[in-house]
């Protein structure tokens, strides 16, 4: 049997879900699916940071609105989804550190922006007693913060319900092919048909994009986490360092949530992953470096999900190229969760309205399919650092 | 000073030096394999044996109490350190990889990998939890748990004690406990009149290997003669009192009792270790008469998972002279696997050993029968009922996942946090899943276990930040 709805969305992560709840907001006749629960790998097992701090320039305006939403998420999708607003800290352990995020700051304050502030080293022991030693400032965005990302995960897909869309998990994609104006989709249980689809398929982005027709090239990570035993509060800004990789936290319950984009091995046909220990072991001595009362707490669980990243660590964010129905919102190069209750609305406004309230320019589908070849993949960490050329690189383009 | 480290593939690492692990070690030895046997606790014996050369040499009043049975592993003991054998005490396995094969231990604060033709793992069994109303009070513990102590260094409980659940070792527990002087108020077997007639026909496989059922027998007459109060057929127990226990509650037919006590050790059988075997996402089997996993395996003990052996306990609760033999059949079948030894070779030296196994097995349909575990889970637990005690979570928050759409375990612990504490799902799983499936109305299997990861022991961030490779020479005498 075969399903008809207006719009169809492939996955069902935090993209997925509340692009099915604004398209359904809207008044169309929606359905999400997903190969398996929904939001198994990016959505639902990233650092949860909610970060504007340090974003990819052509990234802030977007992270700035989403910011807003943030503080108002249990209207939104009716759960606070655990956010808490404990602000976001980017620690400097040299002086070369916090020249980098001097000429940070200024970039941003150039692109007329005000969210973030250098504080030097006594103010950054004011807010980080426990901060090693020879940490010297370091740049901070007080609005930021974190969240849950299963309970948001699980908010978003049922406000999606709640507004009409129809959630179908355990549907993998097979095959979508165009017959006159529909787009049909099979999948290993039913059939779909709508006139519009959106490719909200995460790591699996480019898979769902060549069945459509468009060539996105991405690259699959595993970004590792680990979770130590709960321990006596001491930390309350979410903590990334300048120059190396960590994200760090410490959650109500006392456990600490340890990222920073130290990658495992991955299996993108059976979504298995493996930890990579020897990279938990630099990890591991990271945090020991900024935080050294931190030596004996045991971690209790490590995990990786899988993540697409593109080139320029720059998320696809449009239409297709080769079909005015087809949409495409996925590898969000491991910063996506602050972005999630944003893209949605913008992705509505861009299909019903043919315009978004925001530029999207820079996230165009196809903007490497005429620069591939002189613009070789640069390694760029999600929660880590992004160099200050880089950074006028994107905000030039 | 240790020399620097080259990656060397160890042929053989045998995890665990219970029974299974020291014959595995012990038989694998005679060939020249280069092995590694690692063991968590200071001193060999597993939990059947523990520490059982110390007890021997110091405490000959606490050999004598717990007899023969234990007394058996000095043998093991004995040989394991005539040989050189290489052999880490304190080791802690908080990893492993398949293909290559790596194992990953912690000794001293600092942390190893090392790489391996063959595993076994003979990590034995698990207490299983038992969470009846009242079982996170202090006074209540496991009736295996007080037997270590004894085991370990001689200790008992102190003050009235009651006894209770069901299975082989509560009666021996209860005996040795009575001798040692300790005040026992009383017995209370869960097992039920039901449960002796399922298990009646089964007597005649049991009665090949008799010496099991005597034992039995004995226990229940010694504990007569010292005038303990023994009551079967007892059902809903809960421990009551403010943070330790005060009382005992239960029900024998339709009639409610109530004892006080100052300590209840409870005891309805081990279940498989299966962290490592989980861990590995080997294929399991449920096995129905005990309630619980067991990692699927053939007859040499190797598991889904390639030249990876699982010996003892580990693969199905069997006792320790089972135990003894599975761990030297997978080690012969890891030589011959290395080519170490001949398939006619192995086929000759296994036969006498394939003979011990069969004979030790034939009890246990009958033993298996007669002390099901009983479901302190169900619909109708109290929704109070602390189920995962890392995390503190209660039957009533695993049926509100459950009611919310949850189906599997991982979905319950994502929602809920069960299984995420330190103990890594160990102490709750089979209550956690049998708890879904109830309420789900689905199978054990079509309900799953948690996904196990690493590391499935605590390690600390400085632990961590040391990992290198094992040096060749680990645990070298």
């Amino acid at each position: 049997m075969t399903k008809g709805y207006d719009a169809l969305i492939i996955g069902a992560g935090l993209h997925g879900a509340c692009t099915a709840m604004s398209l359904a907001q809207r008044g169309l006749k929606v359905a999400f699916l997903d190969k398996g629960v929904g939001g198994r790998h990016s959505s639902a097992s990233n650092a949860g940071g909610v970060r504007k701090l340090n974003r990819l320039p052509a990234e802030i305006p977007l992270s700035v609105e989403a910011s807003d939403m943030w503080e108002n998420i249990e209207k939104i999708v009716g759960d606070n989804c655990g956010f808490v607003q404990s602000g976001q800290i980017q620690i400097a352990e040299s002086a070369s550190d916090m020249k980098m995020l001097e000429e940070r700051l200024k970039l941003v304050k150039k692109l007329g922006y005000s969210h973030e502030e250098l504080i030097d080293g006594a103010e950054l022991r004011r807010r980080l007693p426990a901060v090693a030693e020879r940490c010297v400032g370091g740049l901070m965005c007080r609005s930021d913060g974190f969240a849950s990302p299963f309970r948001s995960t699980q908010a978003f897909q049922l406000q999606a319900v709640r507004e009409g869309a129809d959630f179908y998990p355990g549907h993998e994609v097979i095959q979508i092919s165009k017959i006159a104006s529909l787009w049909r989709v099979e999948t290993s249980k039913e059939n779909f048909e709508a006139e519009l689809i959106v490719n909200c398929a995460g790591a699996w982005g480019d898979q769902i994009a060549k069945m459509i027709g468009d060539a996105v090239p991405i690259s699959p990570e595993a970004p590792t986490m680990m979770v130590t035993a709960p321990m006596e509060l001491f930390l309350k800004p979410v903590v990334i360092a300048a120059s190396r990789k960590l994200s760090f936290k410490q959650a109500p319950n006392g456990i600490l949530l340890i990222g920073g984009g130290y990658r495992g091995s991955l299996n993108r046909d059976t979504g298995e992953t493996t930890v990579d220990f020897d990279g938990l072991k630099q990890s591991a001595q990271t945090v020991i470096d900024f935080f050294p009362h931190l030596k004996n707490v045991n971690v209790v669980r490590t995990w990786c999900g899988i993540e697409g990243l593109t080139p320029d660590r720059i998320p696809y964010i449009g239409q297709s190229k080769i079909d005015t129905t087809a949409y495409h919102a996925f590898a969000f190069s491991s910063h996506g969760f602050q972005l999630a209750p944003i893209v949605g609305p913008l992705l509505a406004e861009l299909i019903l309205d043919g315009k978004a309230h925001l530029p999207l320019k820079p996230f165009a589908v196809d903007r490497f399919s005429k620069e591939a070849k002189q613009e070789p993949t640069q390694t760029i960490t999600s929660d880590s650092p992004v160099s200050h050329d880089e950074m006028l690189k994107h905000a030039r383009k | 000073m240790l020399p620097t480290p080259t990656p060397m593939p160890f042929d053989l690492i045998i995890i665990g030096a219970g029974p299974g692990g020291m014959a595995a070690a012990i038989t694998a030895s005679h060939y020249g394999s280069r092995i590694l046997l690692l063991d968590e606790q200071p001193t060999v014996g597993g939990q059947i044996y523990r520490n059982v050369d110390e007890t021997a040499a110091s405490r000959p009043k606490d050999m004598k109490l717990l007899g023969p049975d234990y007394e058996k592993g000095l043998g093991l003991s004995k040989e394991l350190n005539n040989k050189s054998i290489a052999h880490i005490q304190g080791a802690k396995v908080w990893n492993i990889e398949e293909n290559p094969s790596r194992v990953f231990y912690s000794v001293n604060g600092k942390t190893f990998k090392a790489q391996t033709e063959k595993i076994i793992i003979a990590t034995g069994a698990l207490e299983r939890a038992v969470p009846l109303p009242g079982w996170t009070k202090t006074g209540v513990m496991g009736a295996g748990a007080a037997q270590v102590m004894l085991k370990s260094n001689g200790m008992t409980p102190s003050g009235k004690i009651i006894i209770a659940g069901s299975g082989p070792l509560l009666l021996l527990v209860a005996d040795q406990l009575a001798r040692s002087q300790c005040d026992i108020a009383a017995v209370l077997e869960t097992t039920r009149i039901s449960d002796y007639i399922r298990a009646a026909p089964l007597i005649f496989s049991a009665l090949k290997s008799p010496k099991y059922l005597i034992k039995g027998l004995k226990l229940r007459a010694s504990l007569k003669r010292q005038g303990v109060k023994l009551i079967s057929g007892v059902s809903d127990i809960q421990a009551h009192g403010e943070q330790r226990i005060s009382a005992v509650s239960y029900k024998k037919g339709h009639k409610a009792h109530r004892l006080n006590t100052e300590m209840l050790l409870i005891h309805e059988g081990v279940v498989p270790n299966v962290q490592i075997t989980r861990l590995l996402k080997a294929n399991h089997e449920w096995y129905g008469r005990q309630d619980y996993w067991r990692p699927v395996k053939n007859k040499w003990g190797e598991i889904s998972c390639g030249g990876i052996f699982i010996a003892g306990d580990g693969g199905g609760i069997d006792g320790a002279i089972a135990a003894e033999a599975s761990g030297r059949l997978a080690a012969f079948e890891s030589l011959f696997q290395l080519n170490i030894i001949g398939r006619t070779e192995r086929d000759r030296l296994t036969k006498p050993i394939f003979k011990v196994l069969r004979k030790n097995l034939a009890i246990r349909p009958f033993l298996d029968t007669l002390f099901p575990p009983p479901r302190y889970i169900s619909k109708n637990a109290k929704k109070d009922t602390i189920i995962c005690r890392c995390s503190e979570i209660t039957v009533g928050d695993i049926k509100k996942a459950v009611n919310l759409g949850c189906r599997a375990p991982d979905q319950v612990k994502s929602y809920c946090r069960s299984g995420m504490g330190p103990c890594q799902g160990r102490i709750c799983g089979l209550a956690v899943s049998a708890l879904i499936a109830e309420e789900t109305g689905n199978s054990h299997e079509a309900t799953g276990y948690y996904n196990i990861r690493a590391p499935i022991k605590p390690l600390s961030l400085s632990e961590l930040s040391s990992l290198e490779d094992a040096p060749k020479n680990a645990g070298a005498k």
